[in-house]
Formats: C-alpha cells, sequence, structure tokens
C-alpha cells in the first residue's frame, strides 16, 4: 500500500506538469482556450501544416542532436581510452570538471567570443598575419553548417560522457579484459572496436538518450549561434509564442503538442527496445 | 482509471483558463487622497533593461525620488514587448485576481496587443494633474501606431529611429536607398538588420518611403498597399542581401548583437530606436568616438514610448501617482539631459512655467546625435500595427528564408 502511495505521488510530480501543459496546449491548438480563441477549430493545425519551416525545424533540431552527439561519444570514447590506460593523467582527468561549470549561454557567450570574425581567434589569427584581414577568418559563428552551435554542444557534455565512460570501463575491469584480450592473441583496435565500444555505448544507453532528448529542446546556444534559417524546433516555438501576432500563439501551442508527443515516441521506442533485450 | 485520469486534467486545465475579461471603473477619489492612499504601496514596474544608463537613471534618481517625495517603493524587473504580454496574457488565462506587475513600459505593438486582451487600465492620464503639460497636439505623441492612445498609456518620451555608422569607416552615409545599394556592394559584409523590433522599424520606415513618404499608410492597415510595396521592399531586399553581413544568410536576432558586431568592427553601421543613443554608448565606452548618427533623406519612423497600468493590478491608484511623477517637468529635464538618457521630453515645452522652460532651453545640445529639431523634419508616423506583424512574419518568408 505504501509502495503504491508514494508511486503515485512520484507519478503525479513527474508527469502531472507534463499532462497538464500537453492538455493546456491541445485544448489552445485546437481554439478551446486562450483569451483570443472562440471555440473548437482545425485552423490552427492547418496554419502550423502550412508552414513552411515547421517541419523543417524539428529536422534541423534531429539533425543538430544526432551531429553533436555523433561527435560527443565519439570524443569521449577517445579520452576515456587514453584516459583507462594512462592511470597517472590525474590533474587531466579532473580539468574535465571545468566545462562541466558553464551553463549553455555562458558557453554560447564564450565560443561566440571566441569563434565570430570579430572574436579572439580571428583577432590573433590577424596579429599573426595568419589572415589578411579580420573578415578573411572563416565563419563558425551563424554559419551554414552550424559549427558554432556543434563545437558548444561538445564542449557542454564531452565531459560528461568521458568521466561516464571512464568510471563504467573502470568498474567493468576493462584493463583486465584487454590484458585476457591481448593474451588470447587480438590486437588494441580488435579490442576497441569489438569489446570496448559496444560494452560502453550499451551500459550507458539511458543516459545517451536522455541526453539526445536534452539537446533536441536546446535554445539558447542556437539563438546565439545558429542562422535565422533554419531555427530550432525551440525557437520557433517561443517565436510563435511571444512574438508580434497573437493570433499566431494557438499555432505555437500546437507545434508545443508535436514536439512533446515525438519526445514521448522517443522514449516509448527507448523503453521498448530495453525491454525486448531483458 | 486512464479515463478518469484524462478527464480529471482537462477539467483542471479548463478551471485554469477561465477568462477574466472585465472592465475597470476610473477612480474619482480627488487628487491629493490618492496620493496619500498611496503612501507605504509597493508597485512593480515591468521594463526593458538593456541600457546601463537608463538602469542608472531608473534606480538612482526615479526609486528614491519615488520613495522621498511620496513613499512608494518601486521595483523594477526586466521585460519587454513580447514578455510583457506573454506575463499578462497568462495571468489573464489563469484568472489571477492581481497581478504580478503593476506598471509596463510600452508602446505600439504591444499597446495593441494588450488593448486586444483589455489588459490596461483606463483611461486615467485625464486624472493625472501633470496631465496639462503633455503635448497633445503633437501626433507623435497622441497616437500610437495610428492608434489613438485615448489615456490607456501615458506618453513618457520621444524618440525617432537613427541610423550609427562609424565616422572613420564611412566619410559619406547613404541617404537613400539607392545610395545604400550602391554602398553595400562597394563594402560587402558591412551592414545588416536585426530580426527583431529595431530591425523591423527601418523595414517599416523604407516601406513607407517605397509607398510615397509621409502619411502614405496613414490610417487602417491597407492590403493593397501592403501588398504592392511590400513586394518592392522584398525585392530590393533579396537583391541587396548578398552583400550584407554573413551575406544575408543570418540576421542579428536583436539590435544589442548588432550594437556587439558594430563595436568590434565586423559591421560598420548599426541603429537605435533612440536618435541619442549614440551618446550614450560613446560614454559608456561601448562604442567607437568616431561614432555618429543620422536620419538619411528617406526618412524614419518617430513614435513616442509609454507607460501603461495593468488592469488586474491592485495598486491602480499609487501607479498613477508613480505616472503622474514620471511626467512631471522634473523628471523630464532629468530624462532629457544627454548624459543621463537624453530622451526627448513628452511635454510641451512652452506650455511650462518660465523657469523650466528656461532649464528646458538649457540642455547641452547634442554631440554625435543629429539635431531633434532637424530629423523632425524626416519623421514618419508609425503606421498601423498590422504592418509590423506582417513584415515580421513576411520577412522570414521571403527574405530570411530565400
Amino acid at each position: 500500500m505504501r509502495k503504491k502511495t508514494i508511486i503515485l505521488i512520484y507519478v503525479l510530480v513527474t508527469l502531472g506538469p507534463l499532462a497538464l501543459g500537453l492538455s493546456y496546449s491541445i485544448r489552445y491548438s485546437f481554439g478551446l482556450t486562450g483569451l483570443m480563441n472562440e471555440g473548437f477549430t482545425l485552423t490552427h493545425w492547418i496554419k502550423l501544416c502550412k508552414e513552411s519551416d515547421a517541419l523543417y525545424s524539428l529536422g534541423y533540431s534531429a539533425w543538430l542532436t544526432i551531429i553533436s552527439m555523433l561527435l560527443t561519444l565519439g570524443l569521449s570514447l577517445m579520452l576515456s581510452w587514453w584516459f583507462v590506460r594512462r592511470k597517472g593523467a590525474n590533474g587531466l582527468f579532473k580539468s574535465l570538471f571545468l566545462p562541466m561549470l558553464f551553463p549553455p549561454l555562458v558557453a554560447a557567450f564564450a565560443w561566440f567570443y571566441l569563434l565570430s570574425p570579430g572574436g579572439i581567434i580571428s583577432r590573433m589569427a590577424y596579429h599573426l598575419h595568419i589572415t589578411n584581414a579580420i573578415d578573411d577568418f572563416p565563419r563558425w559563428t551563424n554559419d551554414n553548417y552550424s559549427i558554432g552551435i556543434v563545437i558548444t554542444h561538445v564542449f557542454l557534455i564531452f565531459p560528461i560522457f568521458t568521466l561516464l565512460f571512464t568510471a563504467q570501463a573502470q568498474k567493468e575491469r576493462v584493463s583486465e579484459l584487454m590484458n585476457a584480450a591481448l593474451t588470447l592473441g587480438s590486437s588494441k583496435i580488435q579490442f576497441l572496436k569489438r569489446i570496448y565500444i559496444p560494452l560502453l555505448l550499451l551500459k550507458t544507453r539511458p543516459v545517451i538518450w536522455l541526453y539526445g532528448i536534452f539537446l533536441l529542446g536546446t535554445y539558447e546556444v542556437p539563438l546565439l549561434l545558429g542562422q535565422s534559417s533554419p531555427r530550432p524546433v525551440t525557437l520557433f516555438i517561443t517565436d510563435k509564442l511571444t512574438r508580434f501576432d497573437l493570433k499566431d500563439i494557438p499555432v505555437g501551442h500546437a507545434m508545443v503538442v508535436v514536439y512533446t508527443l515525438l519526445v514521448l515516441v522517443v522514449i516509448a521506442l527507448f523503453v521498448r527496445k530495453k525491454q525486448h533485450l531483458i | 482509471m486512464r479515463l478518469k485520469i484524462l478527464y480529471l486534467v482537462l477539467i483542471i486545465s479548463s478551471i485554469a483558463c477561465e477568462n477574466q475579461k472585465k472592465e475597470e471603473v476610473i477612480t474619482d477619489k480627488p487628487w491629493q487622497q490618492i496620493i496619500r492612499e498611496s503612501r507605504d504601496k509597493t508597485l512593480t514596474l515591468m521594463m526593458w533593461q538593456g541600457d546601463p544608463l537608463i538602469n542608472r537613471f531608473m534606480s538612482d534618481y526615479i526609486v528614491p525620488e519615488l520613495k522621498e517625495q511620496y513613499g512608494i517603493t518601486l521595483n523594477i524587473v526586466n521585460g519587454q514587448g513580447n514578455t510583457i504580454v506573454s506575463t499578462l496574457m497568462t495571468e489573464l488565462e489563469a484568472g489571477v485576481s492581481s497581478s504580478e506587475v503593476d506598471m509596463i513600459w510600452i508602446n505600439g505593438e504591444t499597446f495593441y496587443q494588450l488593448r486586444q486582451i483589455k489588459a490596461l487600465y483606463g483611461p486615467f492620464v485625464e486624472r493625472l494633474p501633470n496631465n496639462e503639460y503633455i503635448d497633445l497636439s503633437n501626433p507623435f505623441i497622441a497616437y500610437d501606431f495610428q492608434q489613438p492612445a485615448d489615456g490607456y498609456e501615458c506618453p513618457w518620451g520621444n524618440v525617432q529611429l537613427a541610423l550609427i555608422y562609424n565616422g572613420e569607416q564611412v566619410k559619406n552615409p547613404p541617404q537613400n536607398l539607392i545610395e545604400l545599394e550602391k554602398w553595400v556592394r562597394e563594402h560587402p559584409g558591412k551592414f545588416t538588420i536585426g530580426n527583431d523590433f529595431t530591425g523591423m522599424t527601418v523595414l517599416k520606415s523604407w516601406l513607407i518611403h517605397l509607398a510615397g513618404g509621409k502619411g502614405a499608410l496613414k490610417g487602417d492597415f491597407n492590403e493593397e498597399k501592403y501588398k504592392k510595396y511590400s513586394a518592392e521592399l522584398w525585392e530590393y531586399l533579396n537583391r541587396i542581401k548578398p552583400y550584407w553581413w554573413n551575406k544575408g544568410q543570418s540576421f542579428p536576432s536583436s539590435v544589442a548583437q548588432i550594437h556587439q558586431l558594430f563595436a568590434n568592427g565586423e559591421v560598420w553601421f548599426t541603429m537605435s530606436n533612440n536618435d541619442s543613443e549614440v551618446d550614450n554608448k560613446i560614454v559608456q565606452g561601448i562604442f567607437p568616438e568616431s561614432s555618429r548618427a543620422y536620419v538619411p533623406e528617406t526618412g524614419t519612423i518617430q513614435n513616442s514610448h509609454f507607460m501603461g497600468i495593468v488592469n488586474h493590478s491592485s495598486n491602480k491608484e499609487a501607479a498613477m501617482v508613480v505616472c503622474n511623477f514620471l511626467i512631471s517637468p522634473a523628471v523630464q529635464w532629468e530624462k532629457m539631459q544627454p548624459a543621463v538618457w537624453g530622451d526627448g521630453t513628452v511635454l510641451s515645452v512652452s506650455a511650462l512655467p518660465v523657469e523650466w522652460q528656461q532649464k528646458f532651453q538649457a540642455i547641452p545640445g547634442r554631440k554625435n546625435a543629429p539635431d531633434r529639431e532637424f530629423i523632425n523634419e524626416r519623421a514618419f508616423m508609425e503606421p498601423a500595427p498590422e504592418y509590423m506583424i506582417r513584415l515580421f512574419e513576411d520577412f522570414r518568408k521571403e527574405v530570411i528564408e530565400k
């Protein structure tokens, strides 16, 4: 009984606000609530479907997430491999905690000042006569390929995954496993590809998915370092909810519903896949 | 069980969404009684806090003077246009009877939106004793984006959009759209506008110019005119945007970002809705000393900014006292000092007592900002708010996404 009560309270506290928020957005998007709405209508959903960049913004968010996660995981696996093999690199290991102190907005500003054409690196390149003018520096912020956004994302989360992979590797006694594999004739590359990487990715899968969802909803970094178009789904929603046209607010809520359902589908897929494995 | 939970959620959310649209009745108490009853009240003012000089003026002058003269404590919180609208809209949708915000610094489309959702108290301006000095004969003060203020917002300051350039790099700033096109082609990457309020004000100024200048877009929103002249505007912008900052592939999201680009030399032009901001920014050390502001021959929009009182505030009378203080000759004079803020007054100086007239006339001239009387001749009135809404939407579709 007590256990059931605790579970009920937990569900109410965690899922309650989400359910209320989602139901509010559903009602708003169908015209059932909101100061400017006048009753049930499908107009806002039809308008959302006609928005040229609605679907594009979802795709762009997914693209940013996938690229950032792939680069982060690659870098973190490499670094953890290095830390596992060199147990003496304690100072460097501790320095990984530093980027974790940066809030996303501060990190975005820091990278903006570093990477923009008028930024620190560009000025250094100019003074060292590597570039002839400040404008010659390649554009890494507000750029076509979202380089600044991806770099900032990787900067923000690679330390967490490096620490996680290193701790997991130690827990799984990877050094001992590697010695055994090498003794049996395996090469380091084979061990890395067939044991180390699959093992760590499998063991830390829930965290990888969670950070994927976190990156899908990133706001401050693309706001500062991204282009005006495409814009990620969070900026699309914020623009609709807070810009000049009050009649666009229900369209923003419709997008909130789409985005929330998308995240729920991702979580459901993950849970289902995990159950299959169990 | 699941259905029950779903019903519960829907019921709770529908209760939370009950609107409270009711018109307030203006107080008819004598002014001295209002002042007495406002003593020891604490008010919250939501305003844009993006300028250190304005912030200093508010915290070092307005707040202590209000406390000393009227016993009112004024708390200032950050928030502008969209934040104000969404805050008050959420409160109204949730049926909140007493707002967390009592006063708001607004103009234009924010006023239009707040009137739409009946979030503004009024008409209260006629009840303010200092109302007698407001220059209501000036259409730039009496109207806000073609809408009569009708006493639902109290004029507080008057400004005009100005372009700011670096005088060392730009010897002859472009005076019209043809010259601007020539200039950006000769100096690729050195010009841009923001995808924000200020950027849209620039576009509105150009739209009015293309439509024929002063008075061309006067009155209600005209779809036919909008389509005709906005098409010309998009064609012009798309023609020259490859020569803009970042090849026109992205636009700064705020004027602060353009200021930043201007300060570090990435662009050679920035802009401001406050024609005297250039002097402030030089004093603060943000802009180079060689920065100059000007209004091109094609003209720019002049508008006023206002103080509004929230309809569901529980401190409306105290807020009226604050508004009256803000339009007093002393505050308006202090605010107009170039070293303090440099904001144009909304008072008719000739209607003031002689000693105040002399004080206003003795305010030191601007250094790098254009003369007010001169740029007044190049001033456009704000068009109807729908122009702003449509320009913002279509700028994305017709320029940013192309």
